[in-house]
């Protein structure tokens, strides 16, 4: 029977350097079910955009698959020839890139981008561009006939951005793979962005897949959030879950950088840095920079497991963990 | 409860192990000038003696480029001319790199009627093809070594002109300049210490490929008969002097291309090893 | 766009003018006087001081530069002592010959070098690219001319394929006879274009904006087609306009290889004749059409990427 949805399962990337391998997404396991929104969170370097690469085969060589499958429809995404995986890309599963600029072709005008994902209407040319037009204005860009001759340098972030979702629109995905699509957006537009994609999510019935590093969006946007570090996901759990009582030291952490108005407690960074992807090895990867651990976290494969209904984490000491109280120990010393 | 929180030590860093590119040009060149420098020594031809006895000879155990109309050992006259053509090349771009380094980087900096005076000559210059130009002034000062030095000087310095201009542009609005500016360093200072020597590694790298161009330059002013003068051995012209008798002894007109090929060559190696070199050092 | 034209030819015309009195005054470099250097075997005092008279050599120097200027804008472009014509009657004849050599190496260079950055962009890093990177690469140490003497004796002489010198009569005929020079005076640009080209195609592979259309779901070949090679191929239109110069001062040579009656081979045998006044009139030719060319491809290229129009 095929499974709904989306199922990341095991799957591990690798980028041969010339310093070793790197080991950029290391067995991440996820199901996105049928019109779900997921969080994917974590910093650069987590591997997050990277398994959302994977999934469409989008990786840039050297990197690529080394172990895992990804299922969708009742395949396997990661053994499909070029030419299966080009049908599935665009009506199956989407992506969508950070940086709108820099993802649309700065020498073709709007319409051709947006056009050449149609199918050839049969009202000829004026059709598709009627068809431009209402996909356009679907997406909220207000004066559309205008924008079509128009290249993307002379719209505005916001703008590209929804051109960006138009053009994912006019395919019906599935699913969507959204890879920080407000980064790089001011904070107003920000909002509407988002506004846009829970819009186009309850229209299409569309699995959403929302890649980012910021907390404050996860919040207001996804029923489900998945945290990464070094390359696993290391919680995994409803948003108001993970929110109220986070499981994994890391997670916890990140809550607590994050400065919000009702907060009273003073800021607490996560000392340390990210490890080396380089020589990535077993043992929780959070380790020298985690408050709790002990010797027990450095050693063996550490499995994500669950610890409440839905919510899974891979810390050992999952139990222990919960509230602002950990990440200020380590500030204070123990 | 133990805490763990340790200092991760920094990645380590990346080795500079010189560019095989680098050494294996350096390694040419080196043996070009050997072989050049110590051509009396490893030769016991006249490179000038003419032996009409031994006209256009095959290569062989005695003539390993065989001998040319006159007579004369190739090999010899190639080694030989190693030392013409490489010393016009080097004494050739010093003017250019000099001067165009300076224009550039004034030009760069002051901006101003200095950036249009150096952007004007170097806009009149380039109307002009550079083969053409040189050609042309050669023919009018007459051949000979220093008129070709004279030629390139005057049309070769607008490309690091160009260059060093380009560079000193982008840097000077870097935020460490206005930095600097504020701290009461002198114009003239921060240009010195500053943006020069950040401009000079492309020009550096760039200088290799200038002077593969004056080699070509060189043997195609001697090749035309407008370069040096016979019956001195430069390269161009003996491929001009062998070009006659093709037919009946090849090796005089094309051993002389394929050190000229050598040299350049060597160069770009050079090049393009010092480019990486410069690129691995996070330029 | 137009008042982009107007303000790029409006820049050319007193840069223009500045070449005319560089050329000019590159005549005062001939050592001696140069009526009786000119005259040469010829000279007597009254020829010598006829000369002097009609170039205005007795005059202050500006007054020169007038007459010379008066002479070029009547199409009064010199007359060669060594063929004893005006140099306007034979330009037109020599000019064709030279265009179409070096439009013909200019196809050459396209016609070997788009193919080959395409396969070294495929294959980056693998084997097909070095060895195209190497072959392209070396060949740029060899002088032109003794490549093209090469190609004589291995195409001409040996296995008289082609001719091995002359222009010909009628296209076909120009075409074959053309064919070792251009191919000569091509692959300098060809290496060149094709480095560049296929570092602009791995810069555009790259990019976010491809993996967006693959993204898409578009297929691979429409991806090639409509979003790598038109980006990719910008660059390399402004490297053409540069190149082309190189190519005409190129011509000079492989002229006088092969023997070809261009502007460049008169050139040298002006040179060679001590006929300084053609020798100067075809230098500002040489520099007009240089000129042409740079403005033509700062006009052209904006019609490629809509990002450097004006508006």
């Amino acid at each position: 029977m095929t499974e709904p949805g989306l199922v990341v399962d095991g799957l591990t990337v690798e980028i041969p350097t010339s310093r070793g391998v790197v080991r950029a997404v290391r067995g991440v396991t996820l199901r996105v079910a049928p019109g779900e929104a997921m969080a994917l969170v974590g910093e650069s370097g987590s591997g997050k955009s990277m398994t959302c690469r994977a999934i469409v085969r989008l990786l840039h060589p050297p990197a690529r698959i080394t172990a895992g499958a990804v299922r969708f429809q009742g395949r396997d995404l990661a053994a499909l020839s070029e030419p299966e995986i080009e049908r599935i890309r665009g009506t199956g599963i989407a992506m969508v890139f950070q940086d709108p600029m820099s993802a649309l072709n700065p020498v073709l005008t709007i319409e051709r981008q947006v056009a050449e994902v149609l199918p050839a209407a049969a009202g000829g040319p004026r059709e598709r561009r009627r068809q431009v037009v209402a996909l356009l204005r679907q997406v909220g860009i207000a004066d559309a006939e205008r924008r079509l001759r128009a290249y993307p340098h002379q719209l505005s972030g916001g703008q590209r951005q929804r051109v960006m979702l138009a053009i994912v629109l006019a395919r019906r995905p599935a699913v969507l793979l959204a890879d920080e699509p407000t980064t790089a957006l001011d904070v107003t537009i920000q909002a509407q962005i988002l506004t846009e994609l829970r819009r186009l999510q309850a229209h299409l019935g569309m699995a959403l897949v929302l890649v980012t590093h910021d907390l404050g969006v996860v919040r207001r946007t996804v029923q489900r959030v998945a945290v990464m570090y070094a390359g696993q996901v290391v919680e995994l759990a409803p948003t108001a879950a993970l929110f109220a009582r986070p499981r994994h030291p890391y997670t916890a952490g990140l809550i607590n950088s994050v400065p919000s108005v009702d907060r009273r407690a003073a800021l607490a960074p996560i000392p340390g840095t990210p490890p080396d992807p380089v020589g990535l090895g077993d043992g929780c990867a959070f380790a020298p920079r985690c408050p709790i651990a002990s010797a027990e976290c450095l050693r063996g494969e550490i499995p994500l497991r669950a610890v409440a209904d839905g919510h899974w984490s891979r810390c050992l000491k999952a139990h222990v963990v919960g509230g602002a109280r950990v990440a200020g120990t380590a500030a204070q010393g123990s | 409860m133990t805490t763990l929180a340790g200092e991760l030590a920094p990645p380590r860093a990346a080795r500079t192990r010189v560019p095989l590119g680098l050494a294996a040009g350096a390694a040419m060149l080196v043996a070009l000038l050997g072989g050049s420098a110590l051509a009396p020594v490893l030769t016991s031809y006249d490179p000038y003696a003419q032996n009409l006895n031994a006209m256009l000879l095959p290569p062989s155990a005695a003539h390993w480029f065989g001998t040319d109309n006159y007579g004369r050992d190739v090999f010899t006259r190639v080694l030989y001319g190693a030392a013409i053509d490489l010393r016009i090349a080097v004494l050739a771009v010093v003017f250019p790199f000099v001067f165009g380094v300076v224009a550039g980087a004034v030009a760069g900096y002051l901006g101003g009627w200095a950036d249009a005076a150096v952007m004007r000559a170097v806009d009149v210059i380039t109307a002009v093809p550079f083969m053409v130009l040189v050609i042309a002034i050669v023919a009018f000062l007459g051949p000979g070594e220093l008129n070709i030095l004279v030629a390139i000087g005057v049309v070769d310095w607008i490309v690091f002109a160009r260059l060093v201009r380009g560079e000193v542009l982008r840097d000077k609005n870097l935020e460490y300049v206005t930095a600097l500016r504020a701290l009461g360093f002198s114009r003239a200072r921060i240009v010195l210490r500053h943006l020069l020597p950040n401009a000079l590694p492309p020009a550096a790298v760039f200088l290799a490929s200038d002077i593969v161009l004056v080699i070509l330059t060189t043997s195609t002013l001697g090749f035309l008969g407008l370069g040096v003068r016979p019956p001195a051995p430069e390269w161009g012209l003996m491929i001009s002097e062998g070009r006659t008798f093709i037919y009946t002894g090849w090796w005089a007109a094309a051993m002389p291309g394929f050190a000229c090929m050598y040299a350049g060559i060597a160069f770009i190696l050079l090049g393009d090893g010092l480019a990486d070199l410069l690129r691995v050092r996070g330029q | 766009m137009l008042r982009y034209a107007l303000g790029r030819i409006g820049q050319t015309v007193p840069i223009a003018l500045l070449v005319t009195i560089l050329i000019f005054l590159l005549i005062k470099l001939v050592p001696g006087d140069p009526a009786s250097a000119i005259l040469g075997d010829r000279a007597t005092d009254a020829s010598v001081a006829a000369l002097r008279h009609q170039w205005g050599l007795d005059r202050p120097i500006w007054e020169q530069y007038a007459v010379y200027m008066r002479n070029l804008a009547t199409g009064n472009l010199g007359t060669s002592l060594r063929y004893q014509s005006p140099v306007a009657d034979m330009l037109p004849a020599r000019t064709s010959v030279t265009f179409f050599l070096v439009v013909y190496s200019l196809v050459l260079s396209v016609a070997i070098a788009v193919p080959l950055a395409l396969v070294a962009a495929a294959y980056r890093d693998r084997w097909p690219d070095q060895v195209i990177r190497a072959s392209m690469a070396l060949p740029l140490a060899a002088p032109a001319f003794w490549v093209g003497i090469l190609l004589l004796i291995v195409f001409s002489l040996k296995l008289r394929l082609f001719p091995a010198d002359g222009y010909g009569g009628g296209f076909a005929d120009h075409v074959r006879h053309l064919f070792l020079p251009a191919l000569t005076l091509s692959y300098a640009f060809a290496s060149v274009l094709c480095r560049n080209l296929r570092s602009s195609l791995v810069d555009v592979l790259q990019t976010t904006y491809v993996d967006f259309a693959r993204a898409k779901g578009l297929r691979r070949r429409v991806v090639l087609f409509r979003h790598v090679f038109r980006a990719a191929l910008l660059p390399a239109v402004t490297l053409i306009g540069v190149r082309l110069t190189y190519a005409i001062g190129g011509s000079v040579v492989i002229e006088t290889v092969f023997a070809i009656p261009g502007l460049g081979s008169w050139m040298v045998d002006s040179i060679l004749a001590r006929d300084y006044v053609v020798v100067q009139t075809l230098t500002l030719m040489f520099a007009l059409g240089t000129m042409l060319i740079n403005l033509a491809t700062d006009l052209i290229y904006p019609l490629f990427d809509p990002r450097l129009r004006m508006g």
